[in-house]
C-alpha cells in the first residue's frame, strides 16, 4: 500500500475540509503513518501508555526540539512528575519556552487549556488528566479548543482509556520495548486501519552513552541479568486484549 | 478652526447610571437635590416622575425609584475624565462651564467639553467619520452627548445647546445664529426673563436692537459671548491638561455580594483608565481596584490587585485579568462602590505598526498568557524550569513561578547538567567539576543519560537475589554514576546511580546509598523515571 494512501482515502470522503496541517514527529516510520504525515496541529493527539516513565516523552522529543527553538512555547499541564530540567535541556529544548501548569481542579485546567490553545505563539500542549476525573464531556471540550490552536494537543492516558470512547482524532498505544525501543501502535486515526505496531529507536541525548545490560553494570551482581529479559511481552498480553 | 461643543446635557443622570452592574439595567432613576427631582430617566418618565416634582411626591408614585444626589464635584471629575479621553481627537480640549439644567440653582456647573478638531479632521477621515467615532466612543463609556460644529467656540457650544447636531460653515454662521432663541445667550434667571420682556426671543432680535441699550440692560457679558460667536472677537481658551494621576469612584446602584458581578461596572472605570493612559503616553504594570463596603459592614476596603507581566495600557488586557482576579476573590462583605487609583506610571510612547511580524511578539504573546493564567491560579500555578550548578540531581533544577519575560534570565547556565562520572569507582572532585565553565543550556554533557522525569521524592524499593526489585525486579543497565555533594549544606548526597529496566522494558533511574546517613535508610531508590 503506498503511504500516502490513508491520508488520500481520507481526503476523499470529507470534501470541503482543507488538509491537516501537521508538523513532523521526527520518526520518518511513524509519520508515513500518520494522517498529514507528523502530529496533527489543531486536533487532540491520545498517547495511551501504562504509567509515566515508557518513553512518550522521548517520543515527543524531536517535536519539542525545533518548536522551542522557534520561540513557541510548549505547555506542561499537571505532569505527574518532576519535568527534569537537566535532561530536556541535554535533549536540546529551550527551557526558557516550556510552561509547567498547575491547575487542582478540572474547571481550572480546562481553563488554562483553552487559554493556552487561543494564545498566537503556541506550540504544543501536554496534557496528564487524572484517569478517574476525566470525563467525556471534558475531551470533547479539549477536542473543541484544539481546533483553534496552531499546534498539536497531546493527551497522556492509561491504559485502561484505549477501551473508552473518545472524540480524539489520533488514538496511540505506547509500550516499552528492549533497548531503548518504543512500540507505537495507532488505534484510531482519519485513515484505514494499522494492522502491526511500530517499533521507533527512542532519540538519545547526543553524547550519552547507549546502554545495555552488560556485567560490568555492576560488580555486585553476581546472578546472569538476560534471563529476566527473555521474556518480554508477557505482561502486555493483558492490556492489548 | 473647527470646533465640536459637546453638552452634556444628563450628565448627573449617566455617571449614575455607570454603577449599573449590567448592560440594560433599567431600574428608573432620578437625579434630586434636597428637595427636588432635578432629572429623571425614561424608566422613571414612564412612571410619572418629572423634573421639578418634590422627592416625597416621587418616592410616593414609585416606591422603587432610585434617587441619587447630585455632586458637583462628581460631575467635574467625570467631565475630566471624559477631557482626558477626548485627548485622543485632538490637543485642544476645553471645558465649558454652563449653567446646570435645573432651574433653581443659578451656579454655573461644568457640562461641557469644546475641542479644536481641524487639524485631526483628515488623520479621521473627514467630519462625519470622526463624529460617528466621537457618539460610538462616548455610549461605549455610557454617555451622551449633544454635539454643536461651527467654525468658533463660542457658536459651536451654543448650537449643541440647542439642538444635537447643528452644524454650520463660515458662510452660513450669521443665519444659524440669528435664528438660535436668545435665551441660551441668558447667564441667569433675571437676564432670561430681562430677554423674554424686550420681546427680543431670537438671537436676531439682539443684534437688531442697539448695542448700547443692550449692554446697559444685559451686562456687556452677554454682548461678548454673541461678538465671540459671530467670530467678530477673538477668543482665548485655557486647554485641558491631563492631570498627573488618575482617580475614580462610581457608585453601585446596587449593593454586590459576589466579585464577579462587579466586572460590568468595572470597565466604566478600566476603560476611562485607558484613554487618561494614552493621553499621558503612559502605561502601567499594576494597579488596584477598591471595593468599598457598606459604612454599615465598618470592613477596610476590599482590595484588588491587577499584576501584569509587562507594561500595557489596553483596555482589554487589563479587563481580561480582572475578570480572572475577580473570578478567585470572595467578597467578605457586600461592596456599594469601586474605586480606581493609579498614581505610578511607566513612560510607554505609541508603538509603530509594522507590516512583518516583530521579533518580539512571541515573547509579548508568553507574557500575555502567563499573566492571565497567573491572574486565575496563583503565581504558583505558571511555573518555570531552570538549571542550577548542583551536582545533586534534586538541586540540579529550579522550579519557580513564572513571572519574569522569556529570556531575561542570564543566557548563560553554568554546567548544571554536567554530571560526575566516576564509573569505576574513581573518585572525582566535585569542585573542580563545578568550575564556573559557561555551558549553553542544551549543550551535550558526557555520562549516563538523565531522565526526564524526576520523582518528587526518592522512593524506596526492595531488594531480591541481590538485585534491586520494584514491582518486578530490575536488570542493571549501565552505571554505577557516582554523585556526591551537598557537604556544604545539610543535604549531603552519596550515591551510585544506575539506569535499570524493569521487565516491561521501562527504564528507571535508580541509585544505591553508598553510606546510609544518619536516622536514614540505605538501600536502593527510584529517583527518576525515563519518559
Amino acid at each position: 500500500m503506498p503511504s500516502a494512501l490513508p491520508a488520500a482515502v481520507w481526503r476523499a470522503s470529507q470534501l470541503g475540509h482543507a488538509a491537516v496541517t501537521a508538523l513532523s514527529s521526527g520518526f520518518p516510520a511513524l509519520d508515513a503513518e500518520l494522517p498529514g504525515a507528523g502530529w496533527p496541529a489543531g486536533m487532540l493527539t491520545e498517547l495511551i501508555g501504562r504509567e509515566p516513565g515508557i518513553g512518550e516523552l522521548r517520543l515527543l522529543v524531536p517535536l519539542l526540539r525545533p518548536l522551542t527553538r522557534e520561540r513557541r512555547f510548549v505547555v506542561l499541564l499537571a505532569p505527574p512528575h518532576v519535568p527534569y530540567a537537566p535532561a530536556l535541556a541535554s535533549h536540546g529544548i529551550d527551557l526558557d519556552y516550556l510552561l509547567v501548569v498547575q491547575a487542582p481542579n478540572a474547571a481550572d485546567r480546562l481553563w488554562a487549556v483553552e487559554q493556552a490553545l487561543g494564545s498566537a505563539s503556541f506550540g504544543a500542549l501536554l496534557a496528564w488528566l487524572p484517569q478517574e476525573k476525566t470525563r467525556p464531556e471534558h475531551l470533547r471540550r479539549m477536542q473543541l479548543a484544539a481546533q483553534s490552536a496552531g499546534g498539536p494537543v497531546f493527551l497522556f492516558r492509561q491504559l485502561a482509556a484505549q477501551f473508552e470512547a473518545s472524540p480524539a482524532p489520533l488514538r496511540l498505544l505506547l509500550l516499552p520495548r528492549p533497548d531503548e525501543r518504543l512500540s507505537v501502535q495507532i488505534l484510531k486515526r482519519r485513515g484505514p486501519l494499522m494492522a502491526d505496531p511500530l517499533l521507533l529507536d527512542l532519540p538519545q541525548p547526543v553524547t550519552a552513552i547507549r546502554l545495555r545490560a552488560s556485567p560490568l553494570a555492576d560488580p555486585a551482581q553476581r546472578p546472569p541479568m538476560h534471563a529476566s529479559r527473555i521474556r518480554p511481552d508477557a505482561s502486555h498480553a493483558g492490556a492489548l486484549h | 478652526m473647527w470646533w465640536l461643543g459637546l453638552f452634556f446635557d444628563r450628565l448627573a443622570l449617566q455617571i449614575a447610571r455607570c454603577g449599573a452592574l449590567a448592560p440594560g439595567d433599567g431600574a428608573p432613576l432620578a437625579i434630586c437635590d434636597r428637595l427636588c427631582i432635578l432629572d429623571a430617566d425614561a424608566g422613571a418618565r414612564a412612571l410619572g416622575i418629572v423634573a421639578g416634582m418634590k422627592r416625597a411626591a416621587a418616592l410616593a408614585l414609585a416606591p422603587a425609584l432610585l434617587l441619587r444626589e447630585r455632586d458637583a464635584a462628581r460631575e467635574q471629575a467625570a467631565l475630566e475624565r471624559l477631557a482626558a479621553w477626548a485627548l485622543q481627537f485632538t490637543p485642544s480640549v476645553s471645558l465649558q462651564a454652563d449653567l446646570p439644567f435645573g432651574e433653581h440653582d443659578d451656579t454655573p456647573a461644568p457640562c461641557g467639553l469644546l475641542l479644536e478638531v481641524a487639524a485631526s479632521l483628515r488623520y479621521f477621515g473627514g467630519p462625519e467619520a470622526l463624529l460617528a467615532r466621537l457618539r460610538q466612543g462616548l455610549r461605549a463609556l455610557g454617555y451622551t452627548a449633544r454635539i454643536g460644529t461651527a467654525p468658533t467656540a463660542a457658536a459651536a457650544w451654543l448650537f449643541a445647546r440647542h439642538r444635537d447636531g447643528l452644524s454650520s460653515t463660515a458662510a452660513d454662521l450669521p443665519a444659524t445664529l440669528e435664528a438660535l432663541p436668545s435665551r441660551l445667550l441668558a447667564r441667569s434667571r433675571a437676564q432670561r426673563e430681562t430677554l423674554d420682556a424686550i420681546g427680543a426671543h431670537r438671537v436676531g432680535d439682539l443684534l437688531a436692537l442697539p448695542r448700547a441699550g443692550l449692554a446697559r440692560r444685559c451686562g456687556p457679558a452677554l454682548l461678548d459671548e454673541l461678538d465671540r460667536a459671530r467670530g467678530q472677537q477673538p477668543e482665548s481658551r485655557r486647554w485641558f491638561e491631563a492631570p498627573a494621576r488618575f482617580e475614580a469612584e462610581i457608585e453601585l446602584l446596587a449593593r454586590v455580594d459576589h466579585a464577579e458581578a462587579l466586572l460590568f461596572a468595572a470597565r466604566r472605570l478600566v476603560d476611562p483608565l485607558a484613554a487618561w493612559l494614552a493621553a499621558r503616553h503612559g502605561a502601567l504594570r499594576t494597579f488596584v481596584l477598591h471595593a468599598i463596603h457598606d459604612r454599615r459592614d465598618a470592613r477596610e476596603d476590599t482590595l484588588l490587585t491587577v499584576r501584569l507581566a509587562g507594561p500595557s495600557r489596553d483596555p482589554e488586557r487589563l479587563l481580561t485579568l480582572l475578570r480572572e482576579t475577580l473570578a478567585v476573590t470572595r467578597l467578605p462583605a457586600p461592596v456599594h462602590a469601586l474605586r480606581l487609583r493609579c498614581e505610578e506610571v511607566l513612560a510607554q510612547p505609541a508603538a509603530s505598526a509594522s507590516l512583518l511580524p516583530a521579533p518580539g511578539a512571541a515573547r509579548e504573546n508568553l507574557a500575555r498568557l502567563i499573566e492571565r493564567l497567573q491572574a486565575r491560579l496563583g503565581a504558583r500555578g505558571i511555573q518555570r524550569l531552570s538549571l542550577a550548578a548542583d551536582h545533586r540531581p534534586e538541586a540540579a533544577y529550579r522550579i519557580e513561578a513564572a513571572g519574569v519575560h522569556p529570556g531575561a534570565r542570564a543566557a548563560v547556565v553554568h554546567g548544571a547538567c554536567e554530571g560526575i562520572v566516576a564509573t569505576s569507582g574513581r573518585a572525582v572532585d566535585s569542585l573542580a567539576r563545578s568550575a564556573e565553565v559557561p555551558v549553553a543550556a542544551g549543550i551535550p554533557v558526557a555520562g549516563l543519560p538523565r531522565p526526564l522525569w524526576l520523582l518528587h521524592e526518592p522512593l524506596a524499593i526492595g531488594e531480591r537475589d541481590n538485585r534491586p526489585c520494584w514491582r518486578t525486579p530490575l536488570t542493571l543497565l549501565a552505571g554505577p554514576e557516582r554523585i556526591e555533594g551537598g557537604w556544604w549544606d545539610a543535604a549531603l548526597v552519596q550515591r551510585d546511580y544506575f539506569v535499570a529496566e524493569d521487565e516491561t522494558h521501562a527504564l528507571y533511574w535508580i541509585y544505591r546509598e553508598r553510606l546510609a546517613p544518619e536516622g536514614g535508610r540505605g538501600g536502593w531508590f527510584v529517583h527518576g523515571r525515563f519518559g
